[in-house]
């Protein structure tokens, strides 16, 4: 039984299997490793994924959907040709099209999944994204934090005693930080801190400000295209600012002025509020392990961001060392899930290797709050699970009535760190009826217990009455029940994919499309041209004329798009 | 239960050996496998290593010891410092001053010899911790340099154990190879990226003196007004990416804060922007048990005190927000607030009205003001304000019983289900009055909440 181990990562996912003793990773039906998680839909209500429709992120802005992985477990909603979708869905879709490639390639159909989540991902964000796989079709058998799945990829073959290696793990939407100790076959994580809402596209995101500030412009003057086009172009321009000082931008817009030029001074001086915000959970983890940057015998880079020439002279400058990315920091984390899918598979390479993880942030209840005799500070948060404690683990807390005559306890379960609940996470209640007392006569005994996929279960005694509760952390407002997952099924089973086969066929055409979208005048006419002749070519469907149609068309694309922009 | 016993082993300060003896263990335990029997194991292992940390601390260094209440923030702070000259000077230091931490340098227990052998000067003597932690990176800058070809990963700042360190495992080596394959797999330009600048004993100094007179500076200003702008200089020095410097300069700004409040009068809430950005760049209220440990509770709690106020502030405004769904507790509103909330509603609505109807007689107006009541109520409690002008005032808002928006045929429900209650007012405040329970009997009939926003 093959588990799959996926990456669902916010700009890019990738899937990976164990085999014959090491991760490998699985072609998607284009045959590249990373599957972009952008999801889309054509004029026929077809719905397309990955790099297709990426593409058409620029043609087609109002039918194709990116980033959504940020909104995972919110009530936020995506609307995608005639049907309302949540981000749940939306990565279900992803799932599944990873789900098939894998099947594809290997022969055989695959119901288990190893799921990758970053650390920082609370209790109902890693509900979702096991509901996610459930809609996929896919047993989630193990929700693996992000970091804890790269520092599996680096310490698999880590032959010395004990070594300590940070990893920092900056994707598209966030960030995470975890400190990993490797001895004796056991990898153990000692502090995972993070930023949930801190990625690479905050630093795009920075610079199309910019760039629309320096040209002055507003995001309202463009259309809803021409702000996906600019967002491409400064994100390529990003991208290319790590292989060269100096980036002009020119031509991007047909209301552009000047040549944009951005350099990397430039970029590391508008992107230093990020970077201060990197800087807090770095030193934050390092100050809950007690542990000095000396110490650390490796800072591991995951996540495409972290090729940031800013972000690599930060850590540089914070451990005076040059971090570690030889493996690829986009696919490390799919061939740790690998790695751990094989734990799972109980294979016997991985007889001895042994990963302990950690809950990265405290988990408690709410109580009485004496002091506030105002009423502004509202109650206290009283830490049960306390953060960085290794899962599983199962923490018992006795709590007694604050009142006269209390009949009835409710416990609010709350995450996070602030001493006072109302800006802590709210993660659900449950309330247990006591008998009359005196205040603080009746006693109720809580137990949190977190399990290894980073999901909290609460129980309740009442030491009176013997009266137990039990609940599984549903959070009132954001899970989905039951019913709401059977129907999600039906609506997701009832969308049509484009077939397998002709996907190569129809990226060209979206990449055709953007190009289109883009480019100016002469050259515009000249590529509607190329795009109708070879929509030509395809209705046909002669097999040998469409494969040197295709090539000659992605021959041209590629002159086309090496001296577009830059 | 013998925790030592448990892992098989005798006791012991050598941390690799408990290391070992669990990592056996733990094969038989696996998380997944067997959840209790790890749990178990990890207590066990989490005990000894501690013990062994407290066996290796009172056998090279009693001093802590003597100076329990202290205990924590020191062990934490020697634990930055992996100079032992430094942890002694600090552990005299405080041990001996546990009253006036701020106390000038030269009042300490520490020696003329020590004082001349870190060539500390006196002048600027609450500087002290700038001071010790300044002074190592200048001792083994040279032998930095020295090593500066085998070691080019490791910056000028590096204190003289960790460049030997480094150099005897040949770490930096590794690191340095990784690279060469990473630049081999296409990822040019890395070499180019790593450009850490060393840091001359010269530039060091400039930085200390930079920073104690930045922060002077910003002081100053501090007592006209509570400019953010003033303390901007944190962010663009270089040597606070040191994380052991970056946190000693945040006690010492910490103490300036402390004596600055003190002696100006100046209330720590109208510098409260000021202290946010602080706390956001030094995370003081994230290590808040070590300063109210360092420095006594009540002499750090204005500091603290103005920094949770802006949290509650920040909380409060969040909930102002449109929800789709109630976020946070359900928390029923108090019996007689909403009474309050209902009389302003009944007056606002008099008001209005009878300034419409002045001469009509009593009789008429009276269905026309139940009307319009309803229904006004109605559409008020449907739509995103969740309430009537009244229930909004006193931050309450109406909701299913599972925290959502009611529709406006419930919403309309409700208040006649409310008007017949009224209705027999001498029959249900009894049964309210019973209950009691934050729910009403028309919230109950109506299947909806009144609840705190």
């Amino acid at each position: 039984m093959t588990i799959l181990g996926i990456d669902l990562g916010t700009t890019n996912s990738a899937c990976a299997i164990w085999r014959s003793g090491e991760p490998t990773l699985i072609p998607n039906r284009l045959d590249k490793l990373l599957t972009p998680s952008v999801v889309g839909v054509d004029h026929s209500g077809e719905i397309i994924i990955g790099e297709t429709a990426k593409y058409r992120l620029i043609s087609h802005p109002k039918q194709t959907i990116s980033v959504f992985k940020r909104f995972m477990g919110s009530q936020q909603l995506y609307r995608l040709g005639k049907k309302d979708f949540s981000p749940v869905e939306l990565s279900a879709l992803i799932l599944k099209s990873l789900k098939e490639d894998a099947e594809a390639f290997l022969g055989e159909t695959i119901t288990q999944a190893v799921i990758s989540v970053p650390a920082y991902f609370n209790d109902v964000q890693r509900k979702a994204t096991q509901q996610a796989g459930e809609l996929a079709g896919l047993k989630v058998e193990r929700l693996i934090n992000e970091p804890t799945a790269a520092a599996m990829v680096y310490g698999l073959h880590e032959s010395e005693d004990t070594t300590q290696f940070i990893i920092l793990d900056l994707g598209g939407g966030t960030f995470d930080v975890t400190l990993v100790e490797f001895f004796a076959g056991v990898m153990e994580v000692h502090a995972s801190s993070g930023d949930n809402f801190l990625g690479g596209e905050d630093f795009t995101r920075i610079l199309v400000e910019q760039f629309l500030q320096d040209n002055d412009l507003t995001a309202g003057d463009l259309t809803t295209g021409e702000n996906q086009h600019l967002y491409s172009v400064i994100n390529s321009a990003k991208h290319a600012l790590t292989a060269q000082p100096l980036v002009v931008v020119e031509n991007c817009l047909a209301k552009q002025k000047d040549n944009w030029s951005l350099s990397r001074e430039y970029f590391e001086q508008l992107a230093s509020p990020l970077l201060m915000r990197i800087r807090g959970p770095i030193e934050k983890t390092l100050r809950d392990a007690q542990v000095t940057p000396q110490d650390i015998s490796q800072v591991v880079l995951v996540g495409g961001a972290t090729r940031m020439q800013a972000f690599r002279s930060l850590v540089s400058k914070m451990f005076r060392r040059m971090p570690s990315g030889h493996i690829d920091p986009d696919l490390v984390v799919a061939m740790g899930t690998a790695i751990q899918a094989g734990l799972k598979e109980k294979s016997a390479e991985l007889k001895d290797v042994v990963l302990t993880d950690v809950c990265p942030y405290s988990l408690g209840t709410e109580i009485v709050n004496h002091n506030d005799t105002k009423g502004n500070q509202g109650n206290l948060f009283f830490p049960i699970i306390e953060r960085n404690t290794t899962v599983p683990c199962s923490i018992e807390r006795s709590l007694v009535t604050a009142a006269d005559n209390q009949t009835e306890i409710s416990i609010g379960i709350y995450q996070g760190e602030s001493r006072l609940v109302k800006s802590n996470i709210y993660l659900g209640q449950l309330d247990v009826k006591v008998p009359k007392a005196k205040a603080g006569v009746e006693s109720i005994t809580v137990r949190y217990s977190y399990d290894m996929n980073g999901l909290l279960e609460v129980d309740v005694k009442v030491d009176s009455t013997g009266k137990t509760v039990h609940k599984t952390i549903v959070n009132s407002s954001d899970a989905l029940s039951e019913k709401d997952i059977l129907a999600s099924k039906k609506k997701l089973d009832q969308l049509k994919f484009h077939p397998r086969d002709s996907e190569e066929n129809r990226r060209l055409v979206a990449r055709a499309e953007r190009l289109y979208e883009s480019a100016l005048e002469e050259r515009r006419e000249e590529l509607g041209r190329l795009i109708s002749e070879f929509e030509a070519v395809l209705e046909k469907q002669h097999a040998k004329d469409i494969t040197i149609a295709a090539s000659r068309m992605s021959e041209i694309l590629d002159a086309l798009e090496k001296d577009s922009f830059f | 239960m013998d925790y030592w016993s448990f892992l098989n082993i005798e006791p012991t300060s050598d941390t690799n050996a408990i290391k070992k003896a669990y990592a056996v263990l733990l094969k038989e335990n696996k998380p997944d496998e067997n959840p209790a029997g790890f749990a178990q194991l990890h207590q066990a292992y989490k005990y000894c290593l501690k013990e062994a940390k407290y066996y290796s601390e009172t056998s090279e260094d009693t001093a802590i010891e003597e100076a329990p209440n202290l205990t924590l923030n020191l062990k934490k702070r020697a634990a930055l410092v992996n100079y032992s000259l430094v942890e002694d000077a600090q552990t005299n230091y405080s041990s001996q001053n546990n009253d006036q931490p701020t106390q000038d340098l030269s009042d300490t227990g520490l020696g003329d010899e020590e004082l001349s052998d870190k060539k500390v000067s006196s002048e600027t003597g609450e500087a002290y911790v700038i001071q010790d932690y300044y002074r190592e990176p200048n001792d083994s800058n040279e032998q930095c340099l020295e090593n500066e070809e085998k070691v080019s990963g490791v910056d000028g700042l590096g204190t003289k154990e960790l460049v030997d360190e480094e150099v005897s495992n040949d770490k930096p080596c590794v690191i340095k190879d990784h690279y060469r394959e990473s630049d081999d797999n296409s990822e040019k330009s890395l070499e180019s990226q790593e450009n850490i600048d060393y840091l001359s004993a010269e530039e060091l100094n400039h930085y200390r003196q930079v920073l104690i007179n930045s922060a002077e500076q910003a002081f100053v200003e501090m007592q006209q007004n509570d400019n953010v702008e003033a303390w901007k200089f944190i962010e663009h020095c270089d040597a606070l990416y040191d994380l052991t410097f970056k946190d000693s300069y945040a006690d010492y700004v910490f103490e300036q804060w402390l004596s600055f409040l003190e002696d100006s009068q100046i209330d720590a809430h109208s510098r409260l922007n000021s202290l946010h950005y602080l706390d956001y760049i030094f995370d003081w209220s994230g290590q808040i048990t070590d300063y109210e440990i360092y420095h006594g509770e009540d002499k750090v709690k204005p500091i603290f005190d103005a920094l949770l106020e802006k949290e509650i502030i920040q909380a409060r405004s969040l909930k102002w927000f449109v929800e789709p769904r109630h976020t946070g507790p359900i928390e029923y509103a108090g019996y007689y607030k909403r009474l309050g909330a209902t009389s302003i509603d009944i007056l606002l609505f008099y008001i209005v009205l009878n300034s419409f109807f002045a001469g009509q007689p009593f009789k008429d107006t009276i269905w026309i003001f139940l009307g319009v009541f309803i229904v006004v109520n109605a559409i008020l409690e449907a739509s995103p304000l969740q309430g009537s002008l009244g229930q909004v005032l006193f931050d309450f808002k109406v909701a299913s019983p599972k925290g959502r928006r009611l529709n406006i045929f419930h919403a309309l429900w409700r208040q006649l289900v409310y008007t017949a209650s009224t209705l027999g007012f001498k029959f249900t405040i009894w049964i309210n009055f019973l209950i009691n329970d934050g729910r009403m009997l028309h919230d109950r009939l109506s299947l909806s909440v009144v609840i705190k926003r």
